[in-house]
C-alpha cells in the first residue's frame, strides 16, 4: 500500500508540473480553414512548449468549466467567437477569422480584455494593389452590397488617398446585380469585389465574371476563389497567414505581465493571387504573385 | 424513328417541376445576409476555364470571324444566312422555293455539302444532302448570342463536314437575357415575324423560353430582264418554340438541356405542271440536347453530350400525264444520335490538350431519293486530339489529328498543323497545314431516284412501282473528298480591342471531288430514257487567294467592319459522259466578295447601319449563271427607356440598289422595307 501511494506521488509529479504552466485555449470549428489555422499557430507556439501549454479544442469539445485557469482563449471563427464570448471566464479572449462587424459586435467580456484578426483585409491595400498591378487605370467601379454598403465613405478616402476615382453602386437584391454592373464597371475598366453575400456568392459569379470578361474589365476580388473562378487577381490572407499572425499574438499577448493582447488588427501577411489566364485573355502583363507581394509589403512598411 | 409529342411534353413538364421546385427549395433556405468565413474559403463555381477563355486571337491556329450581337444588330438582317455576307469568302444564295445556300469559296450547289453547322455544339447539316435548311433552322435570330466562323478546313476541332469551314452558332446564356422580350417585324412580301422571350431564374436555375412566328410570301420571281415580275410559289410559315436550360448542380458541375420544335408549310412547285404542281410541303423538326460539364479546376473539365435532331419534310405529287399515273415522293426524314465526350486539361505549364471521342448515328429515309421505304442508318465514329503548346510568349504551337470512321469510308486521318508567333504585342504571323476529309452524302452514295408508276398499267401490263424514268443513280463505293490547306495569317489587334485585322493568304487543294453528271445511258431497266445524274469521284480545284477581315470600333456605338476575298480557282469536275464534258471551276470561285458594314450613332436616341455587299466573276455550279451583283441594306433604329423597359424601333430597307439575285437568274432579290419594334423588360 505504501509502494502505491509512491509510485502515485511520483507520477503525479510531471502531471503536476505541466498543470503549473499557463494554459492557452485555442476552439475553433471543424472546417478545413479551421484545421490550417490550428496546424499553422501549433508551428508558432510549439517554440515556446516549455513556457506555456496550449490545449486546441472543436466548439464541441470545449467546455467553459473544464479550461477556467486559461490565461488566454483564442476563438477562430465566428461560432468559436460568440460561443467564449458568452462564456463566464474572466481570460483575455483573442478572436480569429472574424468579420470586423461581428467583432464589434460581441459582447465585451465581463472585466476581460479582448481582440480581433479581421478576416478582410485592409481597404487601403485593395486600393494599392490597384495602382501597382494597373498603374494605367484611375478609375475604379465597385458595386455594394446590403453588408459592404458601409464601407463606401471608407472606400471613397482610401480611393483618395491612391488618386484613384472610385465609383460606386449599391444593390439591396442579387438581381440588381447586372444593372449596377453596367453603371459603374463599362466606365471604370476596373471593378473591386468586396465581400458581401449579395454581390458575391455561388449563384452570382457568373454574371460578375462573364460581364466583366465580355467588356474587357479587370475584376480584383477579396478570396482565392474568386481568382480561381475567373476573377483578374484577388488580395487575401490564407488560413495558414491567419494562423500564423494569430500565433504571434499569443506569443506577443503571453510576453507580457500580466497577459496583455495587441490592439484588433486587419491581417498583416497576406497573398496574391493572379489568374494568369485571365491576364492573359485581357492583353495584360502582370509581375509575379509574389513580387506583388514584396511590393504591397514595402509600401505599407514605409507607411 | 418519329417521337411522341407526349414525351416531349414530359420532357417540358419535368424541367417545370424541376424549375419550381429549386424556386421554393430557395425560399425555405432564407438567405444568410451577414458576412460570413464562407465568403472568404467556399469554393465558387470556377467561370472562367481554360476552354471558356477563348484563344487569344494571335494563338488560334485558323482563320476566325466572329460575328457578334452589335455586328447583328447593325447588319439589320431579317434571316440568319445573311450574316454570313459579313464573313470574308462566304457566299450568300437565294434558290427557288425560299431555300437559301451557304458556301466558302463557292464551289456549292444549293446544298452546300462542305460546311460544318453547329448550334450550341449540335451539328446541323442534313445527313442526305450534307447540305443545312437554313429555312428550318431551329434557332431564333434574338436569341444568338454570336456566331464563330472559321474560315478554312477544322475537323480537328468540329469534325465530319468540318471541311471548308465552321460555322458555329452560340445563344445566349440565359442568365445574359433575364426577363421578358418581345420584337416583332414586318415588312414587304408580307412578312411577319414576332419573337417572344421569356427567361428567368430560380437559384442554381438559369432558362429561357422563346416562342417564335416567322412567315413570308418568299421572292419574287423575275425574267432574266428585271421585267414580266411574277409571284414566286415559295411561301413559307414557321411557328418555333425553343427552351434552354442552365442548372449548376454543385459547386463545378453544370448542366444544360436543350429542346426545341418548330413546324409549318413550305410553299413548293413551279406550277402550272403536273409534275410540280404548286403545293404546301409539311416540315416539321425537333431536337434535345443535355450536356454535363464538369470543371475539375481552371485547368481541367470533362463534357459529355447526348442529343437527337429530327427533321421531317412531307411532300409527295402524284401526276395524272395520261397514259400515266406517276408518283414523285419528295419526302425526307431524317434522325441524328449523337454522343460526345471531351476531355481538356493542361499536362504541364505550357501544354493544353484536348482529346474527345463522338460517336452518331444518322437515320435516313426518304423513299423518293434512296429507293426504299426503308431508314437507312449511317453510324460515324470519331477520336480527335488536339494540343496546344506555348514554349515562350511568343510561339504558340498547335498540332492536332481527328480520325473518322464511317458506313462509307475505313478510317481517315485528318491532321493539322499550325504554328503562330508574336511579333510584338499588337502582331502576330500564323503558318498552317491542315487535311480534311468529307464524306460522301447519303444521297452521294445511295442515290436511287425514279419517277414510279402509282397505278398498274394494263397494256403492256405494268406492276404499280414500276420505275418509269430514273433521275438519279448512285453505284456507291464513293471515296471521301480531301483537301489540303495552306495557310499564311498576319494580324493586328489594339489592346482596347477597338481595332483589329487579319489577312490571310492561302491555297487550297481540293481532290477527289463528288461530282454530279449526267450519264444518256440507261441505267437501271426504266422504261424511259432521258438519261440520269450518277456520281463518281472526278474532280479537282485549287484555289488561291486572300482575305482581309477587318473590325474598327471607334466607339461603344460605332462599328466598321470589313471583309475582302480575293480568290482564284483552277480545276474541273465531271458534269457529263459520252463524251465527257467537265465544268471549269475557274467560275465556281468569285474572284471579288466585299462586305462593309457602317454602324453609328447618329443622335442620343438614333442609331444608323448601312451594309455594302459585292460579289464578281461568280457561277454557283448548281445554278450555272453568272453572278455579279452589288447591293446594300440601311437600318435606322431610335432606342428607348421608359419605366426600366429598354426598346427600339427600327426601320430597314434591305437590297436598297434594286433587283440583282444571288443565285439562279429567275429568283431575284427587290427591295424591300421593313419596320418593327422591339422591348426588353427585366
Amino acid at each position: 500500500m505504501p509502494a502505491l501511494a509512491l509510485l502515485f506521488c511520483l507520477l503525479a509529479i510531471p502531471l503536476l508540473a505541466v498543470a503549473e504552466l499557463p494554459r492557452v485555449v485555442v476552439v475553433g470549428g471543424e472546417n478545413t480553414h479551421h484545421r490550417a489555422v490550428f496546424a499553422a499557430m501549433r508551428q508558432v507556439l510549439g517554440r515556446d512548449s516549455a513556457r506555456y501549454e496550449v490545449i486546441y479544442r472543436t466548439i464541441e469539445q470545449y467546455r467553459p468549466d473544464s479550461t477556467t485557469g486559461a490565461v488566454l482563449r483564442v476563438a477562430v471563427g465566428t461560432a468559436a467567437a460568440r460561443t467564449l464570448g458568452a462564456a463566464p471566464d474572466a481570460a483575455p479572449l483573442l478572436c480569429v477569422l472574424l468579420p470586423r462587424d461581428d467583432y464589434l459586435a460581441l459582447p465585451q467580456p465581463a472585466g476581460g480584455e479582448m481582440s480581433g484578426l479581421f478576416l478582410e483585409q485592409p481597404l487601403p491595400r485593395y486600393l494599392a494593389l490597384l495602382r501597382l498591378a494597373l498603374p494605367q487605370h484611375e478609375q475604379v467601379g465597385a458595386v455594394l452590397g446590403p453588408v459592404s454598403s458601409a464601407l463606401a465613405a471608407d472606400l471613397q478616402q482610401a480611393g483618395y488617398r491612391q488618386q484613384l476615382q472610385i465609383t460606386t453602386a449599391s444593390i439591396t437584391a442579387e438581381r440588381e446585380l447586372t444593372a449596377a454592373l453596367e453603371q459603374v464597371a463599362r466606365p471604370a475598366g476596373v471593378l473591386l469585389a468586396l465581400p458581401d453575400p449579395v454581390v458575391v456568392n455561388a449563384d452570382t459569379a457568373r454574371t460578375l465574371i462573364m460581364t466583366a470578361y465580355h467588356k474587357g474589365i479587370a475584376l480584383v476580388g477579396y478570396s482565392q476563389a474568386l481568382a480561381k473562378a475567373g476573377a483578374l487577381m484577388a488580395v487575401h490572407s490564407t488560413p495558414e497567414q491567419f494562423g500564423q499572425e494569430a500565433g504571434e499574438m499569443v506569443r506577443a499577448a503571453l510576453s507580457a505581465s500580466p497577459v496583455r493582447l495587441p490592439p484588433a488588427r486587419h491581417p498583416a501577411y497576406f497573398t496574391v493571387s493572379v489568374n494568369y489566364q485571365v491576364a492573359r485573355a485581357l492583353e495584360l502583363n502582370l509581375p509575379p504573385e509574389d513580387r506583388l507581394v514584396a511590393r504591397l509589403r514595402q509600401q505599407e512598411a514605409a507607411q | 424513328m418519329g417521337s411522341t409529342n407526349n414525351n416531349r411534353i414530359k420532357v417540358f413538364g419535368a424541367l417545370l417541376g424541376l424549375a419550381a421546385w429549386t424556386g421554393y427549395a430557395q425560399a425555405a433556405d432564407e438567405l444568410d445576409l451577414a458576412l460570413g468565413e464562407q465568403d472568404f474559403f467556399a469554393e465558387l463555381p470556377v467561370i472562367l476555364t481554360a476552354t471558356r477563355l477563348p484563344q487569344q486571337r494571335a494563338d488560334v491556329p485558323a482563320a476566325v470571324t466572329v460575328i457578334d450581337r452589335q455586328m447583328i444588330e447593325a447588319a439589320g438582317v431579317t434571316d440568319i444566312p445573311s450574316l454570313f455576307r459579313l464573313v470574308a469568302g462566304f457566299q450568300v444564295g437565294h434558290d427557288r422555293e425560299s431555300r437559301m445556300t451557304v458556301t466558302y469559296h463557292g464551289a456549292a450547289d444549293m446544298f452546300s455539302r462542305r460546311m460544318q453547322v453547329l448550334v450550341d455544339g449540335r451539328s446541323i447539316y442534313t445527313p442526305i444532302t450534307g447540305g443545312v435548311d437554313w429555312v428550318d433552322l431551329p434557332v431564333s435570330l434574338e436569341d444568338i448570342a454570336r456566331i464563330e466562323v472559321t474560315r478554312g478546313p477544322n475537323g480537328v476541332a468540329y469534325g465530319a463536314n468540318s471541311f471548308l469551314g465552321v460555322i458555329n452558332i452560340i445563344t445566349f446564356h440565359p442568365a445574359d437575357v433575364q426577363g421578358f422580350a418581345f420584337k416583332t417585324t414586318l415588312g414587304e412580301d408580307q412578312y411577319r415575324k414576332g419573337t417572344m422571350r421569356y427567361a428567368g431564374n430560380e437559384g442554381a436555375l438559369d432558362y429561357r423560353l422563346t416562342v417564335e412566328r416567322r412567315e413570308d410570301s418568299g421572292l419574287t420571281d423575275l425574267n432574266w430582264d428585271g421585267a414580266a415580275s411574277k409571284e414566286a410559289n415559295d411561301d413559307q410559315r414557321t411557328t418555333a418554340l425553343t427552351l434552354r436550360a442552365d442548372y449548376r448542380a454543385t459547386v463545378n458541375d453544370y448542366l444544360t438541356f436543350h429542346a426545341g420544335e418548330s413546324r409549318g408549310p413550305r410553299e413548293r412547285g413551279y406550277g402550272p405542271s403536273e409534275d410540280d404542281p404548286i403545293r404546301w410541303q409539311q416540315s416539321h423538326g425537333d431536337y434535345q440536347q443535355l450536356r454535363w460539364k464538369h470543371i475539375h479546376s481552371s485547368t481541367e473539365e470533362f463534357s459529355v453530350q447526348v442529343y437527337r435532331n429530327y427533321q421531317l419534310h412531307s411532300d409527295s405529287v402524284v401526276a395524272d400525264i395520261p397514259p400515266f399515273v406517276l408518283g414523285l415522293d419528295y419526302t425526307i426524314e431524317t434522325e441524328r444520335y449523337n454522343l460526345e465526350f471531351e476531355h481538356l486539361f493542361a499536362p504541364a505549364d505550357d501544354w493544353r490538350l484536348a482529346w474527345g471521342a463522338e460517336a452518331r448515328i444518322d437515320y435516313s429515309r426518304a423513299p423518293g431519293y434512296l429507293g426504299t421505304p426503308d431508314a437507312y442508318k449511317h453510324n460515324l465514329y470519331r477520336l480527335f486530339a488536339n494540343g496546344e503548346w506555348q514554349p515562350d510568349e511568343r510561339w504558340t504551337v498547335n498540332v492536332g489529328a481527328l480520325v473518322e470512321h464511317n458506313e462509307f469510308n475505313r478510317s481517315n486521318t485528318s491532321p493539322r498543323l499550325a504554328v503562330n508567333y508574336r511579333v510584338d504585342e499588337a502582331h502576330y504571323l500564323r503558318a498552317s497545314y491542315t487535311e480534311a476529309y468529307r464524306t460522301p452524302a447519303v444521297f452521294e452514295e445511295r442515290a436511287d431516284a425514279a419517277i414510279l408508276l402509282v397505278e398498274p398499267f394494263p397494256f403492256p401490263p405494268l406492276p404499280a412501282g414500276t420505275a418509269m424514268d430514273q433521275i438519279y443513280y448512285s453505284a456507291g463505293n464513293l471515296r471521301p473528298e480531301h483537301m489540303t490547306s495552306y495557310e499564311l495569317g498576319f494580324g493586328s489587334y489594339a489592346a482596347d480591342r477597338r481595332v483589329g485585322y487579319e489577312i490571310k493568304l492561302y491555297r487550297e487543294e481540293i481532290r477527289d471531288v463528288i461530282a454530279p453528271y449526267i450519264d444518256p445511258a440507261q441505267t437501271q431497266d426504266e422504261l424511259m430514257n432521258f438519261g440520269s445524274y450518277k456520281f463518281t469521284n472526278d474532280g479537282s480545284t485549287n484555289i488561291t487567294g486572300f482575305e482581309i477581315q477587318a473590325r474598327v470600333q471607334p466607339t461603344d456605338a460605332s462599328l466598321i467592319s470589313l471583309a475582302y476575298a480575293y480568290a482564284h480557282a483552277r480545276g474541273y469536275t465531271l458534269d457529263r459522259v459520252t463524251p465527257d464534258e467537265y465544268i471549269d471551276m475557274s467560275v465556281a470561285t468569285p474572284e471579288h466578295t466585299l462586305s462593309l458594314l457602317l454602324a453609328s450613332r447618329l443622335s442620343a436616341d438614333w442609331h444608323g447601319s448601312l451594309g455594302l455587299y459585292h460579289v464578281t466573276n461568280f457561277e454557283w455550279p448548281g445554278a450555272n449563271d453568272p453572278v455579279s451583283f452589288t447591293t446594300a441594306d440601311a437600318t435606322l433604329r431610335k432606342q428607348f427607356r421608359n419605366n426600366g423597359a429598354e426598346g427600339a424601333m427600327f426601320f430597314t430597307v434591305r437590297d436598297l440598289l434594286g433587283p440583282y439575285y444571288d443565285y439562279v437568274n429567275d429568283v431575284f432579290l427587290e427591295k424591300r422595307v421593313y419596320f418593327g419594334i422591339e422591348l426588353q423588360v427585366p
